[in-house]
């Protein structure tokens, strides 16, 4: 796969680059393949300056795609050492704290918070003083209180938050809660057990709660109350990747849900095929990510 | 005279419970009618220890021990040692004992093969071997001139996982413990889980090569797993080591955890006073524990007696309580006695007593911070009896301790009073009765609580200060502005009772107490 060629495609700033970023990031991790090293700090180059500005953090379509590209700013970092790479990510964090400061009082809406935890703890572990491990234990709290519907065991997209989807069981964003718990986990300082404890426990109930509603290809449905309707290509790929980073980071048990991850990366691709497009932004990434874990996970 | 402890081929005597380490005077034995020679009591062949012990016993024999003074008898005490089933020599499963040969199986084929009422042995020999684990109701022993040594690669020790969910994942079996979490450890030199009756007793060394193995470089930094430590219990009882020396241990040297009945009688441990995190015993959640006759040069702590993290304390809420150290000897080392600052199950009834402190920063150090938690209560901490020399502060309780990753913040450093919640760690009553500190440097104490919640009650009676004038200036707790003093007497921030009994403070600078936010003060000289 040409990640620099998928790359270059891509708009700065939005949300599906960010998480071909994480996909690309992913992928050099899990395989020291360096093109897709270079293909991140190319795409960066465009958008950070010599001093560390990032004249589009106020442009494109809002902060979620900024702040996946900040989690390739610190990548870039640990890579570099380069001074502007950390100087970029710190506009970025002062970005979220302003956004945090905004809508923290109002609880039902903190759920949106939790896309950047992995930006958040991943930043402050680097450089900052660490408290933000208690904000993110209560962001994933709250989010759980106000959003997890303990009967069915889900997360529920409210409805009141944003237009009406048809339903509110929704795998995309149960698989994005279990990519933000996962990736956060993660970034986390160990040593700060009992925050790191909350969310590894929210994670193994998540995972805990949806295992059930795969339909009897192997699949969940994007509606996932409903297993028989149409699988979702996007969601399966997220569960297949919050699945074995769960392995990998120790958070699931390897014996039962290592099997389960392969299985369900085996039949998406099987079902939806391999993405290699940039017609299809989220297949790709996610793809790419889940790949990436797969092949981390095998390896050791 | 008084009878501490038997095994089948030893046993530890008590000489006189009301002197310190030292005996005041010399004394001489006899066992069974002939001199003890130096041989079987190893101990006392360097110096005039109060307690002591004695080797290369029989098994179930009637010995009687007789002490003179100025060859006058003075005193005596009968005793009977232990029934022992069978002997077993490492040597015999095929240990070298020439610190070449890797002897790690042989010494745990020994052990696991060992029946109950055994004794494994460890014959004159320097033996190369990793991590070994106990088995109950046996004996090891390392003779005199057995000296284990611990391997040095990393990636051949095995890894006790900090937490693994039950198979129904409800629940959680914790094996590993890092700093009060449960966190991915190496095993340790001995390791125990699970077990009960055993004695360890020497006079023979472990030693950890924490110098040789790299340990001691960038010690904080968890490559695969945390760092061994010389001996780990978890959940255990009835554990006894006698009379070995631990030296160069990778990081805390004694460390069971939620353990009970343990005695640690005449144990030698030693590290350098350069070598990071190498506390010297602490105990973690455990019970009914004793330390006599223990000497410490280390290169942090001596003795800190912990109970976890918040994590931990919240949801076990064990305390570490019912603790005596008597008749010890804690040379160098931050601290002589800390409580913390992984104390989030409380920490309760400790009595320190008849022992000997010198060169160390702290005497007594009690540690905690805000977020140990609701079951994070120190109380009923006792100094009697206590020597100090060069002690360069002898009392120091701090409730905003800079410790974990994020003890530097605001939440944890800030002077103005927080809201009381699930997370505020309670100070009660901590008591120092005839304490004598000779050569202070910093203060004789210094006590800062928290606003919120301030210490309980420091009474400090028949107490005797004096200080050192060459000595150096120093902040005497770790926590944001904590100024520089030398030769101050006792500074007190947010208490609620401090008593002063007659205590005195020789060549004090300033006025002997200085309180800010007390709301008691009684000083009756």
């Amino acid at each position: 796969m040409n990640a620099k060629a998928i790359l270059r495609e891509c708009r700065e700033g939005n949300r599906f680059d960010g998480n071909l970023l994480k996909g690309c990031m992913a992928m050099y991790r899990a395989a020291g393949d360096g093109p897709f090293r270079d293909a991140v700090l190319e795409y960066l180059d465009k958008g950070v300056s010599s001093d560390g500005q990032l004249p589009a953090l106020n442009a494109g379509e809002g902060l979620a795609g900024k702040i996946s590209y900040g989690t390739a700013l610190l990548f870039a970092w640990d890579e570099t050492g380069e001074e502007r790479y950390k100087a970029a990510a710190k506009q970025i964090r002062e970005k979220y704290t302003e956004l945090d400061r905004q809508i923290l009082p109002d609880s039902a809406v903190r759920g949106t918070l939790h896309p950047y935890q992995p930006f958040v703890i991943g930043y402050d572990c680097r450089f900052g003083d660490k408290q933000s491990h208690k904000a993110a234990a209560k962001c994933f709290q709250c989010l759980r209180n106000h959003t997890f519907d303990k009967e069915k065991k889900l997360y529920q997209y409210k409805p009141a938050l944003n237009p009406p989807i048809e339903s509110a069981y929704d795998l995309r964003h149960n698989g994005g809660i279990f990519l933000s718990l996962a990736d956060t986990i993660e970034q986390m300082d160990i040593q700060l057990y009992e925050h790191y404890r909350v969310l590894a426990d929210l994670f193994l109930e998540a995972v805990r709660g949806l295992i059930p509603y795969r339909n009897k290809t192997g699949l969940f449905a994007r509606d996932i109350i409903n297993p028989d309707s149409e699988p979702d290509a996007d969601g399966n790929r997220m569960v297949a990747y919050a699945l074995f980073k769960g392995v990998r980071l120790g958070l699931l048990d390897e014996e039962k849900y290592l099997p389960m991850a392969q299985d369900l990366m085996i039949t998406a691709n099987l079902h939806f095929g391999v993405c290699v497009s940039m017609d299809y932004p989220g297949q790709l990434s996610f793809g790419l990510m889940a790949e990436a874990e797969r092949m981390e996970v095998e390896k050791r | 005279m008084k009878l501490l402890f038997v095994s089948a081929r030893s046993c530890t005597v008590l000489m006189d419970e009301n002197s310190g380490f030292f005996l005041d005077l010399s004394r001489t034995f006899k066992l069974n009618g002939e001199p003890l020679d130096d041989e079987r009591s190893y101990v006392r062949r360097e110096e005039e220890r109060n307690v002591f012990s004695i080797y290369g016993l029989w098994p179930d024999t009637e010995y009687t021990l007789e002490a003179f003074v100025k060859d006058e008898w003075e005193s005596r005490i009968t005793f009977r040692t232990e029934k022992e089933v069978v002997s077993l020599n490492v040597r015999r499963f095929g240990a070298k004992g020439d610190k070449q040969h890797d002897d790690t199986a042989a010494i745990q084929a020994a052990i696991l093969s060992c029946p109950p009422g055994g004794r494994v042995l460890i014959p004159k020999g320097n033996y190369l071997t990793g991590p070994l684990f106990l088995k109950s109701h046996i004996t090891i022993e390392l003779k005199p001139d057995a000296a284990l040594f611990l391997k040095t690669e990393r990636e051949q020790f095995p890894v006790l996982p900090g937490m693994t969910r039950t198979t129904d994942e409800e629940g959680e079996v914790l094996l590993g413990s890092w700093e009060g979490n449960p966190l991915d450890a190496f095993a340790s030199f001995i390791t125990g889980i699970g077990v009960e009756d055993v004695k360890i007793i020497g006079p023979g060394v472990l030693d950890g090569q924490g110098h040789v193995g790299g340990w001691w470089v960038n010690p904080k930094i968890k490559k695969i797993a945390y760092r061994p430590r010389m001996f780990y219990l978890k959940d255990c009882k009835d554990i006894t080591l006698q009379g070995i020396t631990v030296r160069n241990s990778p990081a805390w040297n004694l460390h069971p955890t939620f353990s009970e009945n343990l005695s640690f009688l005449n144990v030698t441990i030693e590290a350098p006073a350069n070598s990071p995190n190498t506390d010297g015993f602490d105990p973690e959640s455990c019970k009914h524990v004793r330390v006599y006759g223990t000497v410490f040069s280390v290169g942090d702590d001596c003795i800190a007696l912990k109970a976890g993290k918040i994590y931990m304390g919240m949801k076990y809420h064990v305390p570490c309580e019912d603790i005596e150290i008597a008749w010890c000897c804690m040379l160098d080392g931050h601290g002589g006695v800390t409580v913390g600052s992984e104390m989030a199950g409380g920490v309760k009834n400790v009595r320190v007593h008849h022992c000997y402190m010198r060169g160390n920063d702290r005497g007594l150090r009690i540690k905690t911070r805000r977020g140990r938690g609701k079951y994070a209560v120190i109380d009923g901490i006792v100094f009697d009896h206590v020597r100090m020399e060069g002690v360069r502060c002898p009392l120091v309780v701090n409730a905003m301790y800079f410790c974990d990753p994020d003890g530097r913040t605001e939440y944890v450093q800030s002077r103005e009073k927080q809201p009381v919640d699930d997370t505020t760690p309670t100070i009660g009553s901590i008591r120092f009765e005839q304490v004598e500190a000779e050569n202070c440097e910093a203060c004789a104490g210094y006590i800062l609580g928290l606003p919120e919640r301030p210490v309980g009650e420091i009474t400090l009676k028949d107490c005797r200060f004096t200080f050192n004038p060459d000595g150096k200036a120093m902040a005497p707790a770790m926590a944001w502005n904590v100024e520089e003093c030398k030769n101050r007497g006792l500074i007190a921030y947010f208490v609620d009772r401090l008593t002063l009994d007659h205590v005195t403070m020789e060549g004090v600078s300033g006025e002997r107490v200085k309180a800010t936010e007390v709301d008691t003060i009684i000083d009756e000289g």
